[in-house]
């Protein structure tokens, strides 16, 4: 089976600094890789790029068998198959939360909404929020309106989900929650690709984890071994510091 | 003793005839005389670059020198230079004021020393041939001016069509721009515009039956004393000749002084 | 009379101050409504990164907030319409030179507005799928507009005050014939005091309409 995320001699910077050097990472569908890292690493550009919310310098991503570099690749169309999941959730703080959830596939697949909302409703459901579908996003608390986030990106039925740090700005109480929600996605067989500090969940849960440090991806491979035999020199300082 | 007081008192007396001392001339008033005027008419008042000239300008400076006076004219408006002279703030109002009875219940005026009229001035090819044509036209003029007045009493001082501008000079340009289709202005001000637009075709229109004779005259606030300084001066230059002089220099022919002297 | 202040001239002069007060209200109207649209597209044109648009929106700005109104008002009323209708209209000058002026004004307004809307916010919606026309129009506009309002406001407030310049071109609103009462009466306190007090009662009005708008917003 051809890996559903592929990239090649990823690069990017941001003026001239350097953010992304040379990524070359293969993801396998139903595949949960966790990127772990300092802050600067470049962990949640290499994020981004694979929705195009960042453009790449150099390189080259294929997802799902479309180029992203490719002029004639529609942009909507990836991001109709990647969902992602944001450290500050960005719910719409305008809308109630159903129709933060129904938004999007109303307007961006043309579904009708009874279908959208039908959808959402199920999502709630999954995610524990049934009874907040008319509330708006500023009266939720933190670990419920990231919940909302994820259903929010799963109402386009991705292929792959990104978070980028989705507990970062959560009370710690409320971390347990959202956590929870991903695994049970993992189980059910979604890609994955998450950008996070909370080594218990990369490794009860990942299958495989990427250390990068200064634009590099220094070490991979199954969570047990980078967390108990980490082979780099780097990467074993890193995990010293947060284990 | 004593010759120390009477060397006091004559110390004291020489410093206070020295403190009086000051510029003047003539009568030894070292007074300067504030006037106002509004100098956006030419030609009897406007500005060149940064001083004031026309004809009104020459003629008070030869006014002035004949009655031994210092004095200092500013720009300072229309609306301002009426309410700073009613309230004595200026000692006088020198701007082609025309003399009317209305005006003569708060101000003091000069005894006349120009003789003025309305005329109308239209775009080449209209139909308008005397004031009465204008009653249903659009006819612009220069706010608080006697054309001002004269329209008003023949459309209606409340009449929109009767456009009133803040100068002349817009009124004109509304004519051109076919905003109207007359304007009414003092015959100086009329026959400079079309001297200065002779490409612009206007046709000016004298009405003797509608625009009776104006005099302008000096602006006083009421129970000046200045007035009585300068009318004796006025008559003097009127018929000593140099104001014709100066009205030969302003309009390049000689006037009527003597319906001005017989005014009323 | 009261100290001076003679009450039968306001008496005779009122009701043109209120038909120009009329005046005053449907063009100040018609100018708000044509400089917020107009404000949209030269906001837009501004935030644009095609240097065709946004060029020329940076000009318009410029040029229509660095000159002052009084002059705006006299090049449209004897340069513009002059050329487009073939003679001066005081009205049509006025709500064109009131509009212009107004959009430059407001689309700073809008590129604030929009500018001040959260990146996150344009982030999940593209990370949706959402275009940019989409994300404006359902996430980003309805967000930034609740913001604008205030400073609309402002706007609309300082409008109708300037509406007084169109005065200069013999438009028949308030300030006009205020300007009629001086010249035939030859006082100032009246028209002038009486002027003031009708355009503070219809810029209180409207204050108050805007404080209701943004509550219901």
């Amino acid at each position: 089976m051809d890996a559903i995320i592929q990239v090649r001699n990823l690069s990017k910077s941001f003026g001239t600094n350097a953010v992304l050097q040379d990524i070359n990472v293969d993801i396998q569908p139903s595949e949960v890789v966790v990127v772990i890292g300092p802050s600067g690493s470049g962990k949640s550009t290499f994020l981004r790029c694979l929705n195009l919310l960042e453009q790449p310098n150099g390189g080259e991503i294929v997802i799902n068998g479309q180029s992203l570099m490719d002029k004639k690749t529609s942009i909507t169309e990836i991001r109709s198959e990647v969902g992602m999941v944001f450290q500050q959730f960005n719910l719409f703080p305008h809308k109630r939360v159903i129709d933060n959830i129904t938004l999007a596939p109303i307007l961006v697949r043309k579904w009708p909404e009874e279908k959208a909302r039908a959808k959402a409703m199920e999502l709630l459901d999954k995610v524990g929020l049934a009874e907040k579908a008319e509330a708006y996003p500023p009266s939720l608390s933190g670990g419920q309106a990231q919940r909302v986030a994820i259903a929010r990106a799963l109402a386009m039925e991705p292929k792959i989900m990104l978070f980028d740090e989705p507990t970062s700005a959560l009370d710690p109480e409320m971390v347990g929650e959202v956590l929870a929600v991903m695994q049970q996605l993992a189980r059910e067989g979604m890609t994955m690709v998450v950008v996070t500090h909370e080594m218990g969940f990369a490794r009860e849960v990942g299958d495989r984890v990427l250390f990068m440090e200064q634009g590099y991806v220094v070490e991979e491979g199954p969570p047990a071994e980078v967390f108990g035999s980490p082979k780099q020199e780097r990467t074993r300082a890193f995990l010293s510091k947060v284990l | 003793m004593k010759k120390v007081l009477m060397l006091a008192m004559a110390g004291v007396m020489a410093l206070s005839i020295t403190a009086c001392g000051g510029k003047s001339s003539g009568d030894g008033d070292g007074k300067v005389y504030k006037i106002a005027t509004d100098a956006s008419y030419a030609p009897m008042e406007s500005m060149d670059k940064d001083k004031i000239v026309g004809f009104d300008v020459d003629f008070f400076d030869a006014v002035m020198k004949q009655a031994g006076l210092n004095y200092k004219l500013s720009n300072t408006g229309w609306d301002p230079m009426l309410e700073t002279v009613k309230k004595g703030d200026y000692d006088a109002g020198l701007s082609s004021v025309s003399i009317t009875d209305e005006r003569k219940q708060t101000y003091d005026f000069s005894i006349p020393y120009f003789e003025s009229t309305n005329m109308i001035i239209v775009k080449e090819g209209s139909d308008i041939k005397n004031a009465t044509d204008l009653k249903g036209k659009k006819v612009a003029v220069q706010g608080s001016t006697t054309a001002d007045t004269l329209m008003s009493g023949i459309m209606g001082a409340t009449n929109s069509d009767l456009k009133k501008f803040k100068s002349n000079t817009l009124a004109f340009q509304e004519l051109d721009k076919n905003g109207v289709d007359a304007a009414v202005a003092d015959i100086a001000i009329v026959r400079e515009y079309a001297k200065n637009n002779p490409d612009k075709k206007f046709v000016t229109i004298e009405d003797k039956q509608n625009f009776g004779v104006e005099y302008y005259g000096v602006l006083f606030p009421k129970g000046s004393e200045l007035k009585a300084k300068l009318d004796p001066a006025i008559k003097t230059i009127i018929e000593n000749g140099k104001y014709a002089e100066i009205y030969k220099k302003w309009f390049g022919e000689a006037p009527n002084t003597d319906a001005l002297l017989s005014a009323k | 009379m009261l100290g001076g202040f003679n009450f039968d001239i306001i008496g005779e002069y009122l009701p043109l101050l209120l038909k120009g007060a009329l005046l005053t209200i449907g063009i100040s109207v018609a100018s708000i409504f044509l400089g917020s649209l107009l404000g949209l597209v030269v906001g837009f044109g501004k935030m644009s990164r095609r240097w065709f648009l946004h060029y020329p929106a940076v000009c318009y700005v410029n040029f229509f907030r660095g000159t002052p109104l009084y002059v705006q008002i006299l090049m449209v009323h004897f340069g513009l319409v002059y050329a487009v209708l073939g003679r001066t209209n005081s009205i049509v000058a006025a709500i064109t030179a009131l509009s212009l002026n107004s959009a430059a004004y407001s689309a700073e307004i809008y590129r604030a507005g929009i500018q001040s809307i959260d990146k996150g916010q344009t982030e999940a919606a593209h990370s949706l799928g959402m275009n940019q026309s989409q994300t404006m129009r359902h996430i980003i506009l309805p967000q930034a507009i609740k913001r604008m309002i205030p400073a609309f406001g402002n706007e609309f407030i300082t409008l109708l005050k300037d509406s007084s310049l169109i005065a200069i071109v013999a438009a028949p609103e308030i300030m006009y014939w205020a300007n009629a009462m001086n010249g035939q009466y030859m006082r100032i306190w009246e028209p002038y005091l009486t002027a003031a007090l009708i355009y503070f009662i219809l810029t209180y009005s409207l204050n108050r309409l805007l404080v209701y708008i943004e509550r219901k917003v």
